[in-house]
């Protein structure tokens, strides 16, 4: 019996662990490391209607535990997206997360139209990289803007529609937004913007100054934001990610509120740690004679000292 | 990720030369480079070019210039690190075999270099290997390791005028400033092959971290070199 075994929309999933956007590009290379089909999903890195060359370098810093990075969501846009990769990608058998990003709502309607008939299960729609100075700041700042994208892409398919948040203030609003117009599901959380100063010189070491955070240190800003919005929101599907390194800290994700777990940061570290995470959750729920949708919202629970 | 073990430290407070042992049979080309990590926390892999390898060993040059390169120069005999590669394109698939070449090294740039020289020395013309402390002379034996200035010449300037006259090709790996010295002064019908440095993410591609321009467009260091023709970088 496969005790991580998962169900979302009626979709059976082999693990609830999934690529994270952007680390992994879009597994060309991981897949020459590890099998892709042995995970529960994979998210694409954000793809956007034209081509986009991203920030100059220094690109990314190395912290302990952790990492700062300013990418700008380089890619090569959609239409290479579909003439190169998407083929590639429908061949996993395993679910397909399309994530996307846009400055408004015609950006995301056209890129849904036209990778929809493909062999994908979901989007997400990236609504929060802090690395572009227009577009995912822009929206979460502009809630008629965030509406009519929202709604917009919503009603250019049938498949469900994730949005990723990061450490909004708001963010019980912005889910609420989501919600109200279409969204399915929300993914939780994306890098928290921060910043890395050299001592001897006295200059910020990215390039773009400032960047987005990642690892262990905000694996608790995930937590809070998961576990807040499960207890708002019982029945929306989490995608939740965020610091996880191993599989204690996937399960305290899982017991916040999330459905599936994404890994990211960590992937870059060493591309073959999903599958360490994957076995020892596998683990962990023998050991505790459970299976993983047992564990999900666990920490919901209104009873006081149970024991797993 | 592979298990290395050192078996040799040479190191003093600004440079190391540090042999590892590891239980994997290596073949690592000249100009490739492993992504290096400590066994503790979970950090970023630093890439390092190979210095030497033979069967089950490989050597690394390093300057203390980081958290990391402190870690590895503290490092003593028998204590253990984390590995994979190697990565990044070898020089020899760029390079033609039917030409010689001048090395010029900047630093721990030198380290492929001499790797270089070590396994194709029927190919090279000349070499130099700039460092900015005398004491390298005591971890790295090579004839043209260049320390002091001469007449207020640099390293570049140095192994050009020794070869005037001759057919030159080059390659070149160092800081960045020596690659657009280089680039200043060579002619348009020279030809020279950069080994160039960024900071790194994954190291295989995937991440893009380590971008750098070129005439078609932005590449990876990682990936797509790490050598490329001066001609086709943005410096």
């Amino acid at each position: 019996m496969n005790l991580l075994e998962t169900n979302l929309f009626n979709k059976k999933i082999k693990n609830p662990f999934i690529i994270a956007s952007g680390p992994c590009g879009n597994f060309e290379e991981l897949s020459e490391i590890i099998d892709i089909n042995n995970l529960g999903g994979i998210t694409t890195k954000t793809i956007t209607k034209e081509p986009k060359i991203g920030n100059k370098a220094p690109r990314i810093v190395n912290l302990n535990d952790g990492l700062l990075n300013s990418i700008g969501l380089e890619n090569k846009g959609i239409d290479y997206f579909i003439e190169n990769e998407i083929k590639r990608i429908e061949d996993y058998n395993t679910l397909k997360i399309i994530s996307i990003g846009g400055y408004n709502e015609y950006d995301f309607e056209y890129m849904i139209e036209k990778i929809d008939d493909y062999d994908i299960d979901f989007y997400e729609l990236n609504l929060s990289c802090p690395n572009v100075n227009k577009g995912g700041a822009t929206l979460l700042n502009d809630k008629k803007l965030l509406s009519k994208v929202i709604e917009r892409s919503c009603n250019s398919t049938d498949k469900p529609i994730f949005l990723k948040f990061g450490y909004e203030s708001n963010l019980e609003e912005l889910v609420k937004i989501g919600v109200y117009n279409g969204a399915s599901g929300v993914t939780l959380i994306n890098t928290l913007k921060g910043m890395k100063i050299d001592i001897n010189t006295g200059k910020p070491i990215l390039k773009m100054k400032t960047g987005g955070v990642s690892g262990s240190f905000i694996k608790p800003m995930a937590v809070h934001c998961i576990y807040k919005i499960r207890e708002k929101f019982p029945y929306l599907p989490i995608i939740g990610m965020g610091g996880v390194f191993n599989h204690e800290d996937a399960i305290e994700l899982a017991m916040a509120g999330a459905n599936l777990i994404g890994v990211g940061t960590a992937m870059m570290m060493d591309p073959e740690i999903v599958n360490k995470i994957i076995k020892n959750t596998a683990f962990y729920l023998s050991s505790k004679n459970k299976n993983f949708e047992d564990i999900v919202s666990k920490s919901h629970e209104r009873t006081d000292n149970y024991v797993l | 990720m592979n298990l290395a073990r050192v078996v040799e430290n040479k190191s003093f407070y600004n440079y190391g030369v540090i042999t590892f042992k590891t239980d994997k049979k290596l073949d690592i080309e000249p100009g490739q480079f492993l992504m290096m990590k400590s066994k503790d926390g979970y950090n970023l892999s630093k890439p390092f070019s190979v210095m030497d390898c033979k069967d089950f060993e490989f050597k690394v040059l390093i300057r203390n210039a980081g958290d990391f390169s402190k870690f590895l120069i503290k490092l003593k005999i028998g204590e253990e690190l984390l590995f994979r590669g190697p990565y990044g394109s070898p020089f020899s698939k760029f390079i033609d075999f039917n030409k010689k070449y001048i090395l010029i090294g900047g630093g721990c740039g030198s380290a492929p270099l001499m790797h270089l020289k070590k396994i194709y020395p029927n190919i090279i013309e000349d070499s130099v290997f700039g460092f900015s402390d005398y004491r390298i002379k005591s971890i790295v034996d090579d004839d043209n390791i260049f320390v002091d200035r001469i007449d207020g010449m640099n390293p570049v300037d140095y192994i050009l005028n020794r070869n005037k006259g001759k057919d030159i090709n080059i390659i070149s790996c160092g800081p960045k400033g020596m690659f657009i010295y280089l680039k200043y002064i060579i002619d348009s019908y020279q030809t020279a092959w950069i080994s160039m440095e960024e900071n790194m993410g994954c190291g295989i591609g995937m991440c893009k971290g380590c971008p750098v321009d070129t005439v078609d467009g932005v590449k990876m260091v990682c990936k797509d070199g790490p050598l490329f023709n001066i001609k086709e970088v943005i410096l």
